[in-house]
Formats: structure tokens, C-alpha cells, sequence
């Protein structure tokens, strides 16, 4: 795709010179994210015909227009993180939202901050933490965005067991139509304020995500109103050390524990039982692996720490997690404790022990996401090759089915890596959980990026085979429909009603839909 | 009589009712709808009889109002706005599907209510997350697809809740399963996976469930719905915390909601909490007498492994908080107990419904605003009473935080004698012109019926233009209840 002078002159007039470029030395940093080779089959996507930054909604919507009116297929992009953010085999005009980057709002009382689409999570932990509330985190890091995890894309994180899912928690929304259009979601479509995202009558926000979002998909959003909830540490975090090694102090009315279950059956029993109890400020499912990889610098010394363990000792740690509870009283914090040792006790779980500076770093994990980047540590680069959310029981029989029955043989070949049956996962609010194993693999060797390839392919394909669900986060990491297809013969027919979502809201297919669906049938 | 024989060849024919014999309640209700006749009453027992009555309907461009409550009705929104309609009522469609006390999950066809669903699940260890004295025969499933608020926020995370995934025919006549019942595989192999339909979300990148909330069955009909459960608490210790200001005690419910404690929190005026517990309607104007103007009910549950000891920290964190408002954890208040309190909000309303207990007959209001704001509209519906001569002492005044405090559901309980015309115009006055009055002060009707549509939806063409695009994806003939909502 390339841009006519005309079209180019007419962006420009909507954002003014200085926030439009088609220079290609800014054009390539938008041409790498990682994974783009196992997608696309080329490190680097496609180079887009320019770039635009918008500063406010009202240029956003002139360059929808714009877009609309010369035929321009462009993508919002915030944060960037996620791969959907800029992989994509055909170019597009990114909407580079970086200076729509403020947080317009604290409601302190109403629990809710109003925020534009390039404030991050840990742009808004610290502003809401001197309030006493916090956002939820987002699996991929503090560094995320809170509208693109929470509307766009998908938003489950380390705390979500105490804020819920993030995509549960958009309240008032602002967002430009495919077609330029502005449409205010819920409350704020009424002049009432931001407080709520649903209704008038059947709720809008419906058409705004699914499980996923649509990837920049369906138009852009601008502002949003999300859920916060309510913080009991201190008015500040403090990070001691050096960066990528930083140390931290767990806030004396927080509690940080590495649990290590003797069985799968155990495992579950016992998250349940503490997402039942509803003491839970942060639990993740996950290895202490995970947490050596916090608190050491680099693949040498994480090999240094672990070398030794004999393997009995791994396959001890296969069934781990790792678990926050706060407190907002000494009474709740030693009734709580108090719990926490019952329930150690009744499911014969080991508390692992831990130094002040793996506490630390967990700590910091289970509030922000903080310590996901360190997975590229390992060979490179990485994809999660099943992602998926449900029951608690279904997440322990997709960790294991995949890991007998689809790891172990790319495993064994030695191309990729995997996490046998110690995955990631997570608690969402008090409703069920996530969980996705990551495979790492080396972008360079052509033989490891074509495994990961085949691995996910094989996920997506048996997923829906076992009734486990649908491969690739139900589509969301899944570029051209293709998880969605390969569950569709196994599903009601839900393709049909996104598609012709597409077509009613995009009707001149204009916001990039390599992540989302195309009206085609 | 073409009709009867089309809709008995799907039901039988003694599930159809037609002509004079159609019973007046399906006419009007006790709303200022306008009362419209429909033409046949259909009463399906299945899935599959849904399904062929709304082709049936597709083929015949019929209009259905489905309806799933028993009398009496409130709002006007099962109530025909045109003539000619067919009622689909789904009463007759009561299975307690599955109760799944490992995941607090049940499932229920439309028809069941709350009182046949609390013994349900109490066999199992779990109780229902419960409106605020339901009718006895009020649809769980239709309070939950009308995003009513039920009374404990702890438990009310977002809009959505406490409905999770639903089984639908939509007015094109499809059947469609939303969140994770989607599939992949059937519910039953769904099952032996550990799924458990938990996941209202979705399908993939569409929310379905929650674009048939708020709908008015207005998109199709639902079937059955998997709905959140909470533990049966082992102890309940349920406060009433009283005031004469009710910002004071809205500050109290602020902070007992941060600090996330109690189960059961809300706020009602005295002339509500005496309808609730009294029959006769001298006791009701002696209680609210005595009692002070505001009530917070609030309870503190102990379930799970330490429940005396989650009741013990709950209990002095709450009372330390009470006293640093000036207010008491009191048991008794104004001649109202709260263990009589605890028993009638955990249960359906006794006959008659407690909203008709004080004057035969009740006008609500409601929308959305958050709690600071309540005391605002309050002063203000109490402005339009008197401009409308109503008398402000009957109106019962109900307050009930929602998605764990962001924002909260305020209904004013208008009570009229139902004899007394003058008075009922009065209330239908006040009902359309004071909608807008408080529209323009920022109240939500996120639920709008009958007139307050007009304000709901006026002040954005973007949101009916999409709305409309969602309704011709679902119902492309639009015979689902015409006339509702922007449709």
C-alpha cells in the first residue's frame, strides 16, 4: 500500500507536519515486532506507507476519515507490545497513539480512572497507589497499555484474581468507528459521566471485544473509564539496585508465597479454595523457575542456581504457583495468614523459601506483571502456544494433554522449548482461570521458528477436538481467522455474526483486520 | 384461528390461548404502558418449540413478546406496542439444568425463580445472589438479562454479573450458545472437559451474552442461562446501621466497600425497609415512623475454612469504621430486627409483593449514578413530588451499590392506591417529565422503558444507529418486541 501525495496532504492537515512521517528510517521502527517470522516468514513486517500521531480524538477521527475517504488501511497502535500491535504481512498507516498519553481522571470514591490510549499500566499503579487503588495488571508487564489490554487486545495479568480480568473492567468508553464515526459507550453517551459501560438497553460493549478484542480491528478507542481496586500498600513503591535487577521491600501488610502442590488434583483443589476464601490479592500459576528467572541477570547465572536441583526436584515443581494475599487491617492481615496456613496445611502444600529478594521480585511480579520481558531471555524470542480461559479444572487437563500429548514430542526434538506441564496461569476475579505455556525458540534458526509454527498450528487443531476449548487465546493471537477456523467445525456457528459485525460497523474495511475478521465468509 | 393452529402444531393446544380467553395481565401492567391486547398466548416447553415458533413467527412476520415472569408485571416491556403480537411465555420451562457447587455455577431454564432455585442450591452448599425481594414469581434468568442489581456488591464485579454464558434463539430463528458454551463439543462433553460455562465473554472477539443484556427481548429468546452462585455462608450476622443523614452513611458504604468487608450492603429510606417487613399497611406507616429516615442494611458472612473467625476480624474492622462516622452496628432499630431483615432479603417476597403492600399499587424509577450523587436526585424527586402533589412520605427510596461500588442503582418506589386515578396521573407525570429532569442532572437509564427511552437514547444518534446495526444482525425482520428500546 502507498499513499498518494493527496492522501498524504490530507493526514497532514488533520495532525499538522510535525506528526506525520513517511522518512524510512522512523518507518522501520515500526516494521519489527517480535514473532513476525512465525506468522509472516519475515523478521520484520512489512514497511508502512508512513506514520501519524494524533494528539486528541478529534484528529484521531480526521484521520479515520481521511482513511475511509482514500481507501487507507491503517491500525491503532499504543503500547505496541503485543505482536498484533504491527505484525502484518501487507503494510498499513499505524495510528501511533504515544501523545494521547494522560490520565484525565481519579474518581477516588467511585474506584474508576479515565485514562487516553498510551497511559500504561504502571503509569496508572503509581498515580492510583497514592489514592489507594491500583489497575489490573496485564501478563505482558507494567509497560502495557491499560486501553489496548482492557478494549483491544486481551488483559489477563498477575492480580486479576482481586481486579478481574482486565477486559471485565472498561467502563465509559470513547471510540472512534471503523467509519469515522465517535460513539460513547454507556454512560458518557448520555452525558452522565463515566462510571458505567453499560446500556442504554443492550450494552455496546459487546461489539467492542469478546473474550479478546478486536486488534485494531474495529476503529480506534481514545478514552476509557476502567474499574480500579482498592490498594492497601504504601503511596509508593520503592526499587532499590540496578535496573533489570531491581530489589524491592514487600509491604509489611502483604504476604508473598511460592507454593509447591504434590499433585495436579491438589494443585487445583487448593487455588480454588483460595479464590474461594477471596483473600487473594495476586496468584499465578507458575514454576519456581519463574522466580529464580527474576531475580538473576542472565541465562548463566539463572543456569548457576538450578543446575544442581536433582530431578526429582523438578518434577516436584511442576505443580506450582505463586500467591499474594493484603490486608487492610492488622485483624485481616493475621486472619488471613491464619488461612493461609489452614489451607497449606489441608492440601499438604510447601511453602517454598524464599530470600528477601525473590519475595521482592515476586511481590512486584504479582502487582504490575513486571518480569514477563525476561522470557526472551531464554532462546530469543517466544510465543504462547495455547492460551486459553474456563473452569479451573479444564486448565489443569489443557496443561497436561498438550504437555503429553503435543510437547513432549516437539520437546523432544529439540528445536523448540517447552514447559512440560508447568504452564502459566492465572486467577480471573472469583468466576475462573487462565492459563498458556510458552514456547521459546530462536528466531534465527528457520527450523525452530517453523516448530513453533507447527506447534501452535497442532494446539489450535486439537483444542477443539478434545472440547477444550479454542486454540491461539480463542483467536486472538491468531492472524487470518486461523485458530477460528480450525474450531469452527466444532462450535455454533459464531464466525458468521463477527463477520457481518465487520461489515455493519467497517463497511468500507478500512481499520486493518489481520488480527480480527474479515467480512468474507 | 390460523394462528392457534400454527402455534398448536408446535405446543399443542393446550399451551395456546387466543382471542377473549388471552388473561388481562398480558394485556397491561402496572406501569403507564399502554394496554394492547395480544393475539394468542404461547406457552413452549422446550428449546426446540422456541425455536419453531419464532420461524413460525419469521414466516408469519408476527411480533413475539416473550415473557418469562409470572404476574404482575412492572415495567411495560412485556406488554405488545402493536397489535397483533404473540406471547411467548416461558414459564412452563422451569429445569434446574445442573448446579455445580465445585465452580458456584447453576443452570436454569427461563421459568425458574428464586424460590425454586434456593432449596436447588442449598443441597449443594451454594445460595444465589438474590435482587432485592424478588416477586415470587419473578424469572432468576430475566433479572439477570435485565442487569438488575442483586444485593451483595462483593459479589458484583462488573455489569455482567452474575450471568454467564446463555443458550438463545435469535429472531432470525438460529439457535446460538454464547460466552464458553460456544463450543467446541456439546454441554455434555463440555462437562467431562471440566468446562463448566463460567465464561460469560465471547466467543472470541464478540461479547454475545452481554449484547442480549438490557435487550428487553428485544434480540430473541433466551433458553437457559448458566448463572453465578455464591458459597451457603456456615454464619450470618446482618447489621442495621441507621441515620439521619444520608450522606453520612453513604460515606460508611464507601468505605466499608474499599476495605472490601461484609456481604449484604445497601440503602434503603424507612418507608422501604417497613414494606419489606410489614404486611398490613398501618404497620407499614407505624414502623416507618419510628424508624430513622435511613437504613444501611449490611451482614458480614463466614464461610470457607475459619468462618467464626472471618465473622470475628469482620465484625470489630466494621465497628471500628462505624464509630469513626458516629455510627452503631445495631440488631434492632425502630421496632425492625435485623435477623427478620436477614431472613426476608435472602427470599422471595411474600404475597403481595412487598411493593404493594402500603397503598395496592407501585410506580418504580430507576437508573444509574454513583452513590455521591444520590443525595442529589433524591432532593430532587422530592422537588418533583411535590410540584406533581404527590405525597413524598410514600415513596419508598432504595439505594444498592453496584459493580463493588464504581457505581450504584437508585429506584424510587412510587406507591399510589391504584383507586385513585387523580393521583395515578400524578405519578405518570411525574414519571416522563421528571425522567428528563433528571436526565439533564446526569442519571443513567441504562434500563430505559416505556418513556424514559426517549431520554435515554435521545442525546446520542451513535448509539441507536449502532444498536441498530446489532438488531438487524440478530433479528433482521425485527419481529422480537417491536416497539421497545430505539427498535
Amino acid at each position: 500500500m502507498t499513499l498518494s501525495s493527496e492522501a498524504y496532504r490530507a493526514l497532514e492537515d488533520v495532525v499538522g507536519p510535525e506528526n506525520i512521517s513517511e522518512e524510512p528510517a522512523i518507518l522501520d521502527g515500526y516494521c519489527f515486532i517480535w514473532a513476525n517470522e512465525v506468522h509472516f516468514g519475515d523478521k520484520f513486517s512489512a514497511r508502512p506507507p508512513a506514520v501519524v500521531l494524533p494528539g486528541n480524538t478529534k484528529e484521531v477521527q480526521g484521520i479515520v476519515k481521511v482513511c475511509n475517504r482514500f481507501n487507507i488501511k491503517y491500525r491503532a497502535h499504543a503500547s505496541g507490545w503485543e505482536v498484533p500491535a504491527i505484525s502484518a504481512k501487507e503494510p498499513f498507516l499505524p495510528v501511533d497513539l504515544r501523545r494521547m498519553n494522560r490520565i484525565l481522571e481519579i474518581d477516588r470514591k467511585n474506584k474508576f480512572a479515565v485514562v487516553e490510549p498510551y497511559v500504561s499500566v504502571q503509569f496508572l499503579l503509581t498515580e492510583t497507589i497514592k489514592q489507594g487503588l491500583r489497575p489490573a495488571s496485564v501478563g505482558c508487564g507494567p509497560s502495557a497499555s491499560i486501553i489496548a489490554s482492557s478494549t483491544s487486545h486481551f488483559g489477563c495479568g498477575t492480580s486479576n484474581v482481586s481486579t478481574d480480568y482486565g477486559g471485565r473492567t472498561p467502563l465509559g468508553i470513547e471510540w472512534v468507528l471503523p467509519d469515522g464515526n465517535i460513539l460513547r459507550v454507556g454512560s458518557l453517551g448520555t452525558d452522565s459521566g463515566w462510571f458505567s459501560g453499560d446500556g442504554p438497553g443492550p450494552s455496546l460493549r459487546g461489539i467492542m471485544r469478546g473474550l479478546s478484542g478486536p486488534n485494531g480491528g474495529l476503529g480506534i478507542i481514545t478514552r476509557t473509564a476502567v474499574k480500579l481496586t482498592p490498594w492497601y500498600g504504601p503511596a509508593s513503591i520503592k526499587a532499590r539496585g540496578k535496573p533489570n535487577l531491581y530489589d524491592y521491600d514487600v509491604p509489611e501488610n502483604l504476604r508473598v508465597y511460592q507454593l509447591i502442590f504434590q499433585s495436579r488434583e491438589h494443585m487445583t483443589d487448593s487455588l480454588m479454595s483460595i479464590v474461594e476464601e477471596g483473600i487473594a490479592h495476586g496468584l499465578q500459576r507458575c514454576g519456581v523457575a519463574v522466580s529464580v528467572m527474576l531475580v538473576t541477570e542472565s541465562n548463566d547465572e539463572f543456569w548457576d542456581t538450578v543446575k544442581d536441583s536433582p530431578p526429582e526436584m523438578a518434577e516436584m515443581y511442576k505443580f506450582a504457583a505463586s500467591f499474594m494475599v493484603d490486608a487492610a487491617s492488622p485483624g485481616e492481615l493475621k486472619y488471613r495468614e491464619q488461612l493461609v496456613e489452614k489451607l497449606l496445611d489441608k492440601y499438604e502444600v510447601m511453602s517454598f523459601p524464599m530470600d528477601d529478594k525473590m519475595m521482592g521480585a515476586l511481590f512486584y511480579n504479582l502487582v504490575t506483571g513486571q518480569g514477563t520481558q525476561r522470557i526472551f531471555r531464554v532462546s530469543g524470542s517466544f510465543l504462547s502456544a495455547v492460551g486459553a480461559q474456563e473452569a479451573w479444572d479444564t486448565m489443569g487437563h489443557i496443561s497436561r494433554r498438550c504437555a503429553e500429548e503435543i510437547w513432549a514430542k516437539y520437546e523432544a526434538a529439540g528445536k523448540i522449548g517447552l514447559a512440560g506441564e508447568s504452564p502459566w496461569g492465572t486467577a480471573l476475579g472469583d468466576w475462573g482461570s487462565h492459563v498458556e505455556s510458552v514456547c521459546v525458540y530462536d528466531q534465527l534458526d528457520p527450523e525452530s521458528v517453523q516448530a513453533t509454527r507447527d506447534v501452535i498450528a497442532e494446539v489450535d487443531e486439537l483444542l477443539p477436538k478434545w472440547s477444550l476449548g479454542m486454540g491461539s487465546f480463542e483467536g486472538c493471537l491468531s492472524p487470518a481467522e486461523a485458530a477460528q477456523k480450525k474450531a469452527a467445525p466444532y462450535c455454533l456457528d459464531f464466525m458468521s455474526y463477527e463477520k457481518k459485525v465487520k461489515k455493519l460497523f467497517d463497511p468500507n474495511l478500512v481499520s486493518e483486520s489481520t488480527w480480527y475478521v474479515t467480512p468474507d465468509k | 384461528m390460523v394462528v392457534k393452529n400454527g402455534l398448536s402444531n408446535i405446543v399443542g393446544t393446550e399451551n395456546v390461548i387466543d382471542g377473549n380467553d388471552v388473561p388481562g395481565h398480558y394485556s397491561g401492567d402496572m406501569s403507564f404502558a399502554a394496554s394492547v391486547r395480544p393475539q394468542a398466548v404461547v406457552k413452549p416447553n422446550t428449546m426446540e418449540q422456541v425455536q419453531a415458533i419464532v420461524k413460525w413467527a419469521n414466516e408469519t412476520s408476527t411480533n413475539l413478546i416473550p415473557l418469562s415472569s409470572g404476574p404482575p408485571h412492572f415495567r411495560g416491556d412485556t406488554i405488545p406496542a402493536h397489535e397483533g403480537a404473540v406471547v411467548v411465555d416461558l414459564t412452563r420451562m422451569k429445569k434446574i439444568i445442573r448446579v455445580d457447587r465445585r465452580n458456584r455455577v447453576c443452570m436454569v431454564e427461563p421459568g425458574v425463580t428464586f424460590g425454586e432455585l434456593i432449596p436447588a442450591l442449598e443441597k449443594e452448599g451454594l445460595a444465589p445472589l438474590i435482587t432485592l425481594v424478588p416477586r415470587s414469581h419473578k424469572s432468576v434468568i430475566t433479572s439477570f438479562l435485565e442487569r438488575e442489581p442483586f444485593t451483595i456488591p462483593r459479589f458484583h464485579w462488573e455489569a455482567q454479573d452474575p450471568l454467564y454464558c446463555v443458550e438463545v434463539i435469535y429472531g432470525s430463528g438460529d439457535m446460538f450458545r454464547t460466552g464458553s458454551a460456544f463450543g467446541p463439543g456439546t454441554l455434555e462433553e463440555q462437562w467431562a472437559a471440566g468446562r463448566a460455562q463460567v465464561r460469560g465473554m465471547g466467543p472470541s472477539q464478540v461479547d454475545f451474552t452481554r449484547l442480549l443484556q438490557g435487550a428487553q427481548g428485544t434480540m430473541g429468546i433466551v433458553t437457559w442461562a448458566s448463572i453465578k452462585c455464591r458459597p451457603l455462608p456456615k454464619i450470618k450476622e446482618t447489621y442495621l446501621v441507621t441515620s439521619d443523614k444520608l450522606e453520612t452513611l453513604i460515606d460508611f458504604a464507601y468505605k466499608i466497600l474499599w476495605k472490601k468487608l461484609g456481604e449484604e450492603l445497601f440503602i434503603v429510606n424507612s418507608l422501604t425497609l417497613s414494606a419489606i417487613l410489614n404486611q398490613d399497611s398501618n404497620k407499614i406507616a407505624e414502623m416507618a415512623g419510628s424508624l430513622p429516615p435511613w437504613i444501611l442494611v449490611y451482614s458480614i458472612d463466614g464461610s470457607g475454612l475459619m468462618p467464626q473467625e472471618k465473622v470475628d476480624y469482620q465484625k470489630a474492622d466494621s465497628l471500628e469504621l462505624a464509630q469513626s462516622f458516629g455510627l452503631e452496628l445495631k440488631r434492632v432499630a425502630g421496632g425492625a430486627s435485623a435477623d427478620d431483615v436477614q431472613k426476608i432479603i435472602s427470599r422471595p417476597s411474600t404475597e403481595p409483593y412487598w411493593k404493594l403492600r402500603y397503598r395496592g399499587a407501585c410506580h418504580d424509577m430507576l437508573f444509574l449514578t454513583t452513590m455521591d450523587k444520590t443525595p442529589g436526585f433524591i432532593k430532587k424527586m422530592h422537588e418533583l413530588a411535590g410540584d406533581g402533589n404527590y405525597p413524598a412520605d410514600d415513596m419508598g427510596i432504595y439505594i444498592q451499590p453496584m459493580s463493588q461500588g464504581t457505581n450504584c442503582h437508585i429506584e424510587f418506589n412510587l406507591m399510589i392506591d391504584p383507586e385513585n386515578k387523580g393521583l395515578a396521573e400524578k405519578v405518570s407525570r411525574i414519571d416522563s417529565e421528571g425522567c428528563e429532569t433528571l436526565a439533564h442532572m446526569g442519571a443513567f437509564f441504562s434500563r430505559p422503558y416505556g418513556p424514559w427511552a426517549k431520554f435515554a437514547f435521545g442525546p446520542d444518534a451513535q448509539t441507536v444507529i449502532a444498536l441498530r446495526k446489532v438488531k438487524s444482525i440478530f433479528d433482521p425482520n425485527g419481529i422480537m418486541n417491536p416497539g421497545k428500546l430505539c427498535f
